[in-house]
């Protein structure tokens, strides 16, 4: 990871109240807590190649080989 | 409350019977790792979540759920059609056509029907999101297993669709437990008291116990916030006054 | 019927895409450039879905009836296909002909 990658979830309805900010990944993880890298938005696959991929999301394409 | 859309997420359209696959698929029909597990799961743990984010990630999957179970099904109707009994039966289907027919039934590959002791939904996020976690790892694997089966693209194609589906799930359902943690669970953060009974300061014990300084000092220290991040807020916790 | 694979195809595609974004914006509800490219895509496709049920029948309940037939129960559903039969045409090409047989696996 480049830069900071960061997204605000906002504790009340419609993106207002409190807003907290949540990094990619915890700068300060805790014991006994499970992090998953969160994602940000970046390009995406046209309608048509994610339906064929499984997502539109390049990053999460895992391309396995049986 | 749900709406159908009359058609499949992704096109079923398998052209050459097979007795053998449908026997298999059939446990992401019914069976522990599968799609209506899976439904059910989610549907039923969305009630008790504490946050609007995670209520919309467990529904709005739920629904992708139900529509990959009318695609499973879809699949193992199209795998028996037209194919006569005796066929059937050297293929391997024989047991369930005896019982059903050539008809769809909840249970996975060994006939074991379906039940809810495949699912569990608490009222802890915590374990309801690890445990989703865990959900779409093993439906993965299934459907790893299942590919690695398969010989038809008209079957391989769809299983492959489905088992990037549930890496994205995983993803999503992982990023909802980073909101139950860092948006719902304030940090614990202990303050220290201003002197105590008189007690001496004990910087050593104080790094032990993880203790922070007392937030009325003049510059109180964040070890969160080294980019100078507005940091999650912390919560209203008043130091003693006692003298 | 040339048209219908095609704009179902399509409207198949911008459906899924959308239910994509969807669970992405569920977990980043502010995120300006996921709404932007989701407000696009609910665009086209509320304008092919409103072609689809006009050219071809109802995809929703709720477009169902017309003055004279309730259309929703129509044939094809999802699950339902073309098979061998009507390809290469008749029943007799189903079955136990040496072609058509699943090969053996065991």
């Amino acid at each position: 990871m480049d830069k900071l990658q960061l997204t605000t979830i906002y504790t009340g309805n419609s993106c207002t109240g409190d807003a907290i900010i949540i990094p990619a990944m915890p700068i300060n993880p805790e014991y006994a807590t499970a992090y998953i890298r969160y994602q940000t938005y970046g390009k995406t696959f046209s309608p048509e190649e994610g339906l064929k991929q499984g997502t539109i999301f390049p990053e999460l394409r895992d391309y396995w080989v049986n | 409350m749900w709406v159908y859309d009359k058609k499949t997420e992704y096109p079923i359209n398998i052209k050459r019977p097979d007795p053998r696959m449908a026997k298999l698929i059939l446990t992401q029909y019914g069976g522990p790792n599968g799609e209506l597990a899976a439904s059910l799961r989610y549907l039923s743990q969305r009630y008790a979540m504490p946050n609007k984010e995670s209520k919309a990630i467990l529904t709005d999957i739920g629904t992708e759920e139900l529509a990959h179970f009318e695609m499973v099904g879809a699949m193992v109707t199209q795998l028996v059609k037209d194919v006569p009994p005796q066929e059937l039966e050297r293929m391997g289907f024989g047991p369930v056509y005896a019982i059903h027919g050539k008809g769809v039934y909840p249970s996975d590959s060994n006939g074991v029907p379906f039940t809810a002791a495949y699912i569990e939904s608490m009222s802890d996020p915590i374990a309801n999101l690890n445990e989703d976690l865990a959900a779409e790892q093993k439906a993965r694997a299934t459907y790893e297993f299942l590919i690695n089966m398969a010989d038809d693209p008209d079957v391989i194609d769809p299983l492959r669709f489905l088992r990037e589906r549930e890496i994205v799930h995983y993803q999503r359902f992982g990023e909802a437990l980073r909101i139950v943690y860092e948006a719902m669970r304030r940090k614990k953060m202990y303050y220290k008291p201003a002197n105590v009974m008189g007690m001496a300061e004990n910087k050593d014990m104080d790094n032990k116990m993880n203790i922070m300084p007392n937030p009325m000092d003049a510059n109180p220290v964040s070890p969160i916030n080294i980019h100078n991040i507005p940091g999650p807020i912390m919560p209203e916790v008043k130091p003693d006054k006692k003298k | 019927m040339d048209g219908k694979n095609e704009l179902l195809e399509q409207i198949r595609a911008l459906d899924f895409a959308l239910i994509d974004l969807n669970l992405f914006l569920d977990a980043h509800p502010s995120d300006e450039n996921a709404l932007k490219d989701f407000k696009m895509l609910a665009e086209t496709r509320q304008k092919l879905h409103k072609q689809f049920t006009e050219k071809y029948g109802p995809l929703r309940m709720i477009q169902g009836a017309t003055d004279d037939c309730w259309l929703w129960v129509n044939d094809p559903w999802p699950w339902d296909t073309m098979r061998w039969e009507e390809l290469k045409g008749g029943m007799a090409n189903v079955g136990l002909r040496q072609e058509n047989r699943v090969p053996d696996k065991y």
